[in-house]
């Protein structure tokens, strides 16, 4: 509504001109200036500006409802992951209109478990009935159509040549620079209306995003921020205008705090918990894998989901952030049918964790 | 405005009147804009009487002042919504105060949506309970709003309610449909729809005067994002505070506006995590709420308030919505959390 012409508005034919004697064009224009900047850009008396200020915000008032209507919509909006125990610790899955994240380091299965929503996207029908599509965009280039098969065939093998109807229902954008996602995402919405998705895969957000804008300056980091933040603002507008669900994997860092840095004093005692498990007392400081891309960027996703290994071939995804669920934790494998959530090895606490901060496994070997 | 009268229509007392028509002041044109001593010096009328004048003449629309009896009179029955978490109510002096701005800070994850949806079923609690039995306005600029998370909310304090109170007229109408009803709700894409949706607000209100609750779940969101202009945002963020307290007080509502936290970075080069939004934001809530982590333990922190010494309380996030951390419960939840973490978190690097 922002965007609406004041030329449209219904207004009087003498506020009509003034306004067409300025530069200003939208309802946006309008409110982000002062009362007093109005009154001396269109020559109003404070009155007349009360009163165009009262009629543009009254058509920006978005739809009025209650948690009761939502709840009748909300049901018919919701992609199961696959997984009963999962799905019920989410309340159903995905929920539409919110962006879901996942997070961890290299090899645990992010991409596996994208392809995966993609696949169970075309594959499930909704409650009315009508099979979406999955838009992947695919910034690591990562993507591998044979392993879309392999999934889809060894998980519904009853499909036989129905697989490419199917299949070609996941429409892949690989996005080479900060740039061409910039201008992707700029489009989405029109992208995602044309085919009719109903969820919108991002794998991944931070590769881009830590590629080309080093992190490390206060100026980098801001721009990096923005850039981040503006990202996000568009994944939620078309997250929750046409009601999909989004998803995007976002990578892991390595913090090294040093005792005199301490950011926060819950780091603290995380720290000395570390430093007991890892027996690292006699250090000066310690590290820990916590999600990349900071504080703000995790404020923007709904759901944050984090994936680490237990063992080599075990590894755990743990619902570290959500609006229903408590902190908790399921074991899962990565088979020839995609991602196989062992049913009987989760717990579950109202205690927990920082997201922000959670210290992730990695692969044993490899870091730390 | 005011006519102009002349002063011995006013009923003053003969001697004053003489003085003033004396010293040459014979309408109230010539006294208006005069203060009692400048009065009182032109015609050696004491303070008093010149004052006495003066209000008359000036016809002001200042009200006497409230003394400190009489606002505590007031206030004491001004009514607080419960959390259901004893420890935060005790915190502030009760629960969430109506007439007042309340801000919920924290890092994300650490329960802000969760404490507001909670809230949203608690404000509804019937008067006969000892609730406030009002309705919720719920404006969502983060799109963390989910109806089925109230669900479970509300039938557990639907439970509660029953449970304590089985023959009240008030709790059977306390239904999860009734509850479900009592929550408006507005989804915001950017910051032109919120101040949008509290200018609509008197309208609103007007047509559901049971409304005493609003929650901005987050204020920061787009206020952050949308700006370059930091002036131009906290000239905005003022304004609309502004109208919210106005409505606080007008309507006896409860605001609650969550807010993020940001990382300052010192000029020493340490940083620190402190809620967004800056310093002159910081001026604008009454009371400001800060939650975050300490080990695996969920903490409520209140960092300003203008009544109440600020302290630290424990609580947690089930399944029912915001509760207390009872010391039993505390033990078996660290217990399961720790030996949960030592049988799948176990590291093979020691």
């Amino acid at each position: 509504m922002s965007f609406r012409r004041l030329s449209t508005l219904p207004l009087d034919g003498d506020m009509k001109d003034k306004i067409s004697r300025t530069s200003l064009k939208t309802i946006q224009d309008v409110v982000t200036l002062s009362p007093l900047e109005i009154m001396s850009v269109l020559r109003l008396s404070a009155d007349q500006c009360k009163g165009l200020l009262d009629k543009v915000f009254s058509l920006c008032v978005p739809h009025h409802t209650t948690a009761y209507e939502l709840n009748l919509e909300e049901e018919k909006k919701i992609l199961a992951l696959g997984n009963i125990k999962l799905d019920t610790m989410l309340h159903g899955g995905l929920h539409a209109g919110s962006i879901t994240e996942l997070v961890g380091p290299s090899g645990v299965g992010k991409t596996q478990w994208c392809l995966n929503i993609a696949v169970m996207a075309v594959l499930n029908k909704c409650k009315d009935a009508s099979c979406g599509s999955a838009i992947y965009i695919d910034t690591e280039a990562a993507f591998r159509p044979e392993r879309v098969v392999e999934i889809v065939c060894n998980k519904y093998p009853h499909l036989g040549s129905n697989v490419s109807k199917y299949i070609s229902r996941i429409y892949v954008y690989q996005p080479k620079s900060v740039d061409s996602l910039s201008e992707l995402l700029n489009s989405i919405q029109v992208i995602a209306v044309e085919k009719d998705s109903r969820v919108l895969i991002v794998d991944s957000i931070a590769s881009l995003a830590r590629k080309e804008i080093m992190a490390g300056s206060a100026d980098s980091n801001l721009t990096r921020t923005n850039q981040l933040a503006s990202w996000a603002a568009k994944l939620k507008s078309v997250a929750e205008q046409l009601n999909i669900c989004v998803v995007v994997t976002n990578q892991v860092t390595t913090r090294a705090t040093q005792e005199k840095f301490l950011i926060t004093k819950e780091i603290k005692e995380m720290g000395e918990d570390m430093e007991e498990v890892h027996g690292i007392r006699d250090k000066v400081f310690f590290r820990q894998v916590t999600p990349a891309l900071g504080n703000t960027w995790t404020h923007c996703v709904n759901t944050r989901l984090i994936l680490q290994y237990v063992e080599s071939s075990l590894r755990q995804l743990v619902i570290a952030k959500s609006p229903v669920a408590p902190f908790t934790a399921f074991s899962y494998t990565i088979n020839k049918s995609g991602i196989c959530v062992e049913e009987n090895d989760s717990f579950y606490s109202y205690s927990g964790t920082d997201p922000g901060l959670h210290n992730i496994k990695v692969q044993t070997g490899i870091l730390l | 405005m005011n006519t102009n009268r002349p002063l011995d229509e006013l009923g003053f007392p003969a001697v004053v009147i003489s003085r003033l028509l004396e010293s040459d002041f014979v309408s109230t044109d010539d006294v208006q804009n005069l203060q009692p001593a400048e009065l009182g010096s032109a015609t050696g009328l004491s303070l008093k009487e010149s004052a006495e004048v003066v209000r008359l003449v000036s016809a002001t629309s200042i009200s006497e002042p409230q003394d400190v009896l009489q606002i505590i009179e007031d206030e004491s029955d001004i009514p607080h919504i419960v959390t259901f978490c004893e420890a935060i109510d005790t915190l502030l002096g009760g629960g969430i105060p109506l007439r007042a701005i309340t801000e919920i800070s924290g890092t994300p994850g650490i329960g802000k949506t969760q404490m507001c949806l909670q809230v949203c079923v608690s404000v509804q609690v019937p008067v006969s309970v000892g609730g406030v039995g009002g309705q919720a306005l719920f404006i969502d600029t983060e799109g963390s709003f989910t109806s089925s998370r109230i669900k479970d909310m509300a039938s557990h304090a639907v439970h509660h309610v029953q449970s304590i109170s089985t023959d009240n007229p008030d709790a059977a109408t306390f239904t999860v449909e009734s509850i479900l009803k009592g929550i408006h709700y507005f989804r915001c894409h950017n910051y032109i729809e919120v101040l949008a949706v509290i200018r609509h607000l008197p309208t609103l209100l007007q047509s559901h005067p049971n409304i005493r609750l609003v929650v901005i779940d987050s204020v920061a969101f787009h206020f952050r994002h949308d700006f370059s202009d930091n002036v131009a945002r906290t000239g905005l963020l003022c304004q609309m505070t502004h109208s919210l307290i106005q409505l606080a007080g007008s309507h006896n509502l409860a605001v609650i506006v969550t807010n993020q936290m940001t990382t300052k970075i010192e000029n020493s080069g340490s940083s620190q995590l402190v809620a967004a939004l800056g310093e002159t934001w910081g001026h604008c809530p009454t009371l400001r709420l800060s939650l975050h982590w300490q080990h695996h333990i969920r903490v409520a922190t209140l960092i300003k308030a203008p009544h109440i010494r600020t302290s630290s309380v424990n609580f947690q996030v089930t399944v029912a919505g915001i509760r207390d951390i009872s010391s039993g419960s505390v033990t078996q939840n660290m217990a399961e959390a720790q030996n949960s973490k030592k049988r799948k978190w176990t590291s093979d690097d020691s």
